[in-house]
């Protein structure tokens, strides 16, 4: 099996994570080194399935000795395996990433015997990866239940962003579907993350205090004076942590904030997510927003990852294979989470106990504006930039240009409409100087019909609600 | 070329043709003010575009590789820059690398308002000069990103990789520094034929050089991607392709869910030079490199018992 066979295998093996950006880390390229991160991070290209390709997305073995019910890659399934060399995968993301194909590499693996030995196996591919190969872009890395800590530890040196998969939004859940995994060996890792990047982040501010100087000059140092040392070694690693205080104290600065989240950072800079699937088991949004609420409060993760479950398997504990792919769903609730993340909204907000589901035919945030017309219309040229926020078609970008527009005079629709807000949906909850739209209709009622409509009307809903049509829901 | 804007100006309104580029189009506007003219009675347009009115004379290009002016032109981003802050100045530059036909205008209405009321420029975000040069700035910029996801670079066989792009605007001086910092350990040369300008690359430098090419060396460029290429191009070609192919979920197709993005992410034109979507990426050719001819391992298939007997998984 050449290694045109294995990719096929592996990365049709890897595609059903759906955590894959590259973005969260900041690393200036490096003398004889090859790459840099950026914080956006790039996609690439984009698949036939609406989803960008930004990392080199492959599982270093899709041989796994767990027997996950939903797994296409489940011990006890009949399907072909393959297996990477550590240094073929190595070099297949070097060779990626000079085509400008990727950014970096996604590497997760199936349990090859046991965690400790198929992490061991992905740690060396990273090594080979950033040592021999002197590679210095993005690596994500998949942190696998029940790795022990020192390895989890070297992982998050190597690698920009760790994972673990919590898989599934209970406990009873994950123990019906996955015999092997339990949510202590899931939530561990996590906690190992979470504790060694404030460990690590202490050590840096400290570094900055200690000087009484500038918090975050790391990076000005690096530019001033180019490393030539291995930044993955661990004289490069002392150094980078010792580099902070040298640095403040040579320029005696004064402080002007705290260290940006990435600067100076060995381990796991672009910090950590989870993803859980949605759709195989019967919890509902409710749920599962206030768990993803949970996890980043109390493990500071950068994403929390929803994936739809495609119905594939035949297993009596799981969706019949042939129902419709929760599609809406998945999308409804990373509407909710990213309005949590950005918009300063709490789950029950969003879902409450009378409705623990989102609604799958307008987005969470009109959801909420219809459920609470009455705080609406809110007025452009004094309305805090919190309520502005709330106002659907109004984005952060939309407030600012819109808080920078009226400080200057008096803003018309026509002037929102040039500032590129999204008068389709705003125009119903907007007055400029008093005055509403003409095109928004005074009813509660018929805005409400008005905007339902629209939403229903859109090609996305139109084609999934014919694809789902009579479809009940499962639970 | 300042006498002759003054000279005219005294009669006629003056449509001053710009030579693409940042150098050229800002030049074009210091003219106008070395030549005291009034903003009412110049225009700026594009020098494959030349349209005067009624009681209009055209004048000009500039020759934007004359050192004078690119001085003139430095002299007057600076002085912009101290008078508006480094954003204001960013977009200006963003803008001027438009292809529209209204960009040198637009930024010269930008200049002027900039110059004349600096402190109200970042207030006024619905005055109509501000908007132009923030839409076409915001444009310039997506073309960056295109430029930056969606080259495509090949091995040749003297070891230094080439791009060729077709964007819809001048990015290649915009988009080199990223891919500076990306590849600062090889040689590369990133071309754009349709704008005739390529970005050169050597190894560990700190930036490319941007060198503005003729028609002929253009194209000859935008050919090396396909001509002596390194043995093993074509099957990294390949294995992307098969990764693409390969990586795509069932149930989420664009028939499931009633739109394509990459419709709206991946424009056309760009497409054509894209390794992924070229059928003939399939073809790896006879040469397998040795790091990937079967170097790694098959695991827990049935032609390989021992090696799933010891990881302890069932087959």
């Amino acid at each position: 099996m050449d290694a045109l066979d294995k990719l096929g295998i592996l990365a049709e093996a890897a595609r059903y994570d759906a955590a894959c950006t590259s973005s969260g880390a900041m690393r200036a390229p490096r003398q004889d080194r090859l790459g840099a991160t950026q914080p956006a991070g790039c996609c690439h290209a984009f698949t036939p399935d609406g989803r960008c390709v930004t990392l080199l997305k492959v599982l270093l073995s899709n041989a796994c000795a767990h027997d996950c019910a939903y797994c296409v890659n489940r011990s006890s399934a009949s399907c072909a395996r393959a297996t990477f060399a550590p240094r073929e995968l190595a070099e297949l993301t070097v060779d990626f990433y000079k085509r400008n194909y990727v950014e970096g590499l996604f590497l997760s693996s199936g349990v090859l015997g046991t965690a400790d030995a198929t992490t061991e196996r992905m740690v060396a591919c990273l090594r080979i990866l950033r040592e021999d190969l002197r590679f210095n872009g993005y690596v994500h890395a998949k942190v696998i239940p029940g790795t022990s800590p020192e390895l989890v530890d070297a992982l998050g040196r190597l690698a920009d962003r760790l994972s673990v998969n919590i898989e599934l939004p209970s406990a009873t859940s994950l123990e019906a579907l996955c015999p092997e995994k339990s949510r202590d060996a899931v939530l561990r890792p996590m906690a190992q993350i979470r504790s060694r990047r404030e460990d690590e982040e202490r050590l840096l501010l400290a570094g900055g205090n200690a000087a009484g100087a500038e918090g975050s000059s790391e990076a000005q140092a690096r530019r001033a004076r180019p490393t030539t040392r291995p930044p993955f070694s661990r004289s490069a690693r002392t150094a980078a942590r010792a580099r902070p205080r040298r640095a403040h104290a040579a320029r005696g600065r004064p402080r002007r904030g705290p260290a940006c989240p990435w600067r100076g950072r060995a381990f796991a800079p672009a910090g950590q997510s989870t993803q859980l699937i949605v759709g195989a088991t019967p919890e509902d949004d409710r749920h599962v927003l206030s768990l993803s609420k949970a996890l980043y409060d109390r493990f500071d993760l950068r994403r929390v990852f929803f994936s739809a479950y495609i119905p594939l398997m035949d297993d009596a504990r799981l969706p019949d294979p042939g129902t419709p792919v929760p599609l809406r769903r998945e999308h409804r609730l990373y509407q909710a989470d990213w309005l949590m993340r950005y918009y300063a909204f709490e789950p029950g907000e969003l879902v409450t106990e009378e409705e623990p589901w989102l609604d799958l035919e307008v987005d969470p945030k009109l959801a909420w504006a219809l459920r609470h017309i009455d705080r609406f219309p809110v007025e452009v040229m004094d309305a805090p930039l919190e309520l502005l926020l709330r106002v659907p078609g109004v984005g952060p970008v939309g407030a600012r240009r819109i808080v920078a527009a009226r400080a200057r005079g008096p803003v018309t629709f026509d002037d929102l409409r040039a500032l590129r807000v999204t008068l389709r949906r705003a125009r119903h909850f907007l007055t400029c100087g008093g005055v509403r739209d003409e095109g928004s209709p005074l009813d509660e009622g018929l805005i409400r019909e008005r905007l339902v409509n629209d939403a229903r009307g859109s090609a996305y809903n139109r084609r999934r609600a014919e694809l789902e049509g009579a479809q009940m829901r499962l639970f | 070329m300042v006498g002759a804007v003054a000279e005219a100006a005294r009669r006629y309104g003056v449509l001053l043709a710009c030579a693409p580029g940042a150098e050229g189009v800002v030049a074009s506007v210091g003219v106008g003010y070395l030549a005291h003219v009034g903003e009412g009675s110049l225009e700026l347009c594009r020098a494959d575009a030349v349209q005067p009115r009624l009681g209009q004379v055209a004048l000009g290009p500039l020759d934007a590789a004359d050192g004078g002016v690119v001085r003139l032109s430095e002299r007057v981003l600076k002085g912009f820059r101290r008078k508006t802050g480094r954003e204001c100045a960013r977009r200006a530059l963003l803008a001027c690398a438009s292809d529209d036909p209204s960009a040198p205008e637009a930024v010269h209405r930008y200049l002027r308002l900039g110059f004349s009321r600096p402190h109200e420029l970042h207030a006024r975000a619905t005055d109509k000069r501000v908007l132009a040069v923030d839409d076409l700035a915001r444009r310039v910029l997506s073309e960056v990103e295109h430029a930056r996801q969606f080259a495509r670079f090949s091995r040749r066989a003297d070891g230094s990789w080439v791009a060729a792009i077709e964007p819809a605007a001048d990015v290649v001086p915009l988009a080199a520094p990223h891919f500076a910092r990306r590849m600062g350990t090889e040689r590369f040369c990133l071309v754009d034929p349709a704008h005739r300008v390529a970005a050169f690359h050597e190894a560990r430098a700190a930036r490319c050089a941007v060198v503005r090419l003729d028609e002929g060396l253009a194209q000859r460029l935008a050919a090396l991607g396909e001509d002596d290429l390194a043995d093993d191009e074509r099957y990294v070609r390949a294995l992307w392709k098969r990764f693409y192919d390969h990586v795509s979920l069932p149930g989420r197709e664009v028939e499931e869910r009633g739109y394509d993005l990459r419709t709206k992410f991946v424009p056309v034109r760009l497409r054509g030079r894209m390794t992924e979507l070229d059928p003939r990426s399939d073809n790896a050719g006879a040469h397998v490199p040795a790091r990937y001819a079967g170097g790694g391992e098959r695991a827990a298939s049935p032609e390989c018992p021992e090696h799933a007997a010891a990881h302890g998984i069932a087959l």
